[in-house]
């Protein structure tokens, strides 16, 4: 960033003094709503011998922080962090429960707008696919060589995450940020990455298919946006991915996701927000 | 000899070191209850039945809510243990979260939590260890997973948890996070 020194003279909002003490915290990551901090250790479960069976994650945990906002008024504002901060933590426990893959919630002190999750360790799907994209290139100079190895090594991702997407509206659960940055890829076994869903902010429950519909277009434009050389090839994979993920819902699943498709052509045309006419 | 609870101290609440024990063949547990009911200040312990609890991550996942809610004065039952047992549950419901996880007449084992921080008399491990002797009658073991896992009713918890048959429990680890998750959201779901 170029005006480095002049954000680092804005000091961060203090995390709660007894969290920033007890812990080694790395901020990571910072949003409009929230700082994003990275902890080796479990914010209360110690290492000890003689816990064998403790949830813990060897990649780490992520504290994720709404602090107060000054310019609002103070009551507004806890109300607001607190319902934010749930329904969050909401999401990501009903997903946990259902199987999707999620950070698995640890912790939540929505008072301070504080929730604890698993670190994911691996690359967000938009990194991903420029280190292979890159790799791609460097081998070889030929399109259609290049298409051949694009399908090779980027299509099986890209259908499981289409897929994972698919069991998150499945169960009517709507992401409401879906971006390249936003799915993270974890390796799984040797060569196999496993896609992991995060940051439920803006997430909502819905049965509308219209909200799955502009939910699908967020995600086409960030491919847009991220990947614009192959963007339409990138989509088509996830997209086949998403509508497979469907059928194993039988009938139901099928009939959703044919009224998915159908609102995404006319969420594409006329973009993610709805016309008020009327 | 009397044996040392296994002393664990959380990140957070370097103040507040937790001392944990478990006993197996317990045969005085309805003296207990009836000690805790009349509010016998020697029995200031947060006593669990065991079949209830999967791991000691378990236990501290509530130990830890019970802790923040004192820290932000939001307790809701009168004394920290008190707020222990009803922090394991996932219900809001006082009366029948120390029915299902405290002590019972008929538990036979005991998971005994003491906070030591208040301005009381036993803070020490040992110390902590010889009250206990005289408090509760039957064999301490050393704590750990292991002896823990034993001593669960994978059901019971099922049930107190309200996890549907779908999930499987066989893997502890993950049932530890379906549980600790059910702790730190209760009362906001």
């Amino acid at each position: 960033m170029a005006d480095d020194n002049k954000n680092a003279e804005i000091p961060l909002p203090a995390l709660p003094e007894g969290i920033v003490k007890a812990l080694d915290l790395t901020l990571i990551s910072q949003g409009a709503e929230a700082l994003v901090f990275f902890s080796q250790s479990h914010p209360f479960i110690p290492t000890h011998e003689a816990i064998t069976n403790s949830p813990g994650f060897s990649a780490g945990y992520i504290l994720k922080y709404r602090p107060p906002k000054p310019y609002r008024h103070a009551l507004l504002d806890a109300q607001l962090t607190k319902h934010r901060t749930l329904s969050e933590v909401r999401s990501l426990y009903k997903l946990m429960l259902a199987g999707v893959k999620v950070p698995v919630f640890v912790s939540v002190d929505p008072r301070q707008g504080i929730i604890w999750m698993e670190n994911i360790s691996g690359p967000s799907l938009k990194k991903w696919i420029w280190g292979n994209e890159e790799v791609i290139d460097s081998q070889t100079e030929d399109e259609a060589g290049r298409a051949k190895l694009r399908e090779e090594k980027i299509k099986g991702t890209l259908l499981s995450v289409g897929s994972e997407i698919s069991k998150l509206h499945f169960m009517d659960m709507v992401h409401g940020d879906l971006t390249t940055s936003n799915l993270v890829l974890r390796n799984k076994n040797e060569g196999e990455m496993e896609p992991v869903i995060i940051d439920f902010g803006l997430s909502s429950q819905s049965t509308l298919p219209e909200d799955k519909a502009v939910d699908l277009y967020v995600l086409e434009r960030a491919f847009v946006s991220t990947h614009p050389m192959h963007a339409e090839e990138y989509i088509g994979w996830l997209l086949e991915g998403y509508v497979a993920g469907f059928g194993r819902g039988k009938k139901t699943g099928v009939f959703k996701v044919r009224e998915i498709m159908k609102k995404l052509e006319a969420v594409r045309l006329r973009g993610r927000k709805r016309s008020m006419v009327g | 000899m009397p044996s040392t609870p296994l002393t664990l101290t959380l990140p957070q609440f370097p103040s507040s070191p937790l001392h944990l024990s478990l006993y197996t063949n317990v045969t005085n547990a309805p003296t207990i209850r009836s000690q805790l009911l009349s509010g016998n200040t020697a029995y200031s312990y947060a006593f669990l039945d065991p079949s209830t609890i999967l791991s000691i991550s378990h236990v501290l996942a509530a130990v830890y809510r019970a802790l923040t809610e004192r820290e932000a004065g939001t307790m809701r039952t009168r004394t920290v243990n008190s707020e222990i047992v009803f922090s394991m549950a996932p219900s809001m419901n006082i009366g029948d979260a120390l029915k299902r996880f405290g002590v019972k007449d008929e538990s036979t084992a005991l998971f005994v939590v003491k906070v030591a921080d208040e301005a009381e008399d036993v803070v020490g491990a040992e110390e902590v260890g010889v009250a206990l002797e005289s408090i509760v009658e039957g064999e301490s073991v050393a704590l750990c997973d292991d002896a823990l896992q034993a001593l669960t009713d994978i059901e019971v918890v099922r049930k107190n948890y309200k996890i549907p048959q779908g999930v499987v429990l066989n893997d502890r680890i993950a049932a530890a996070q379906i549980v600790t998750g059910a702790i730190a959201l209760r009362g906001y779901s």
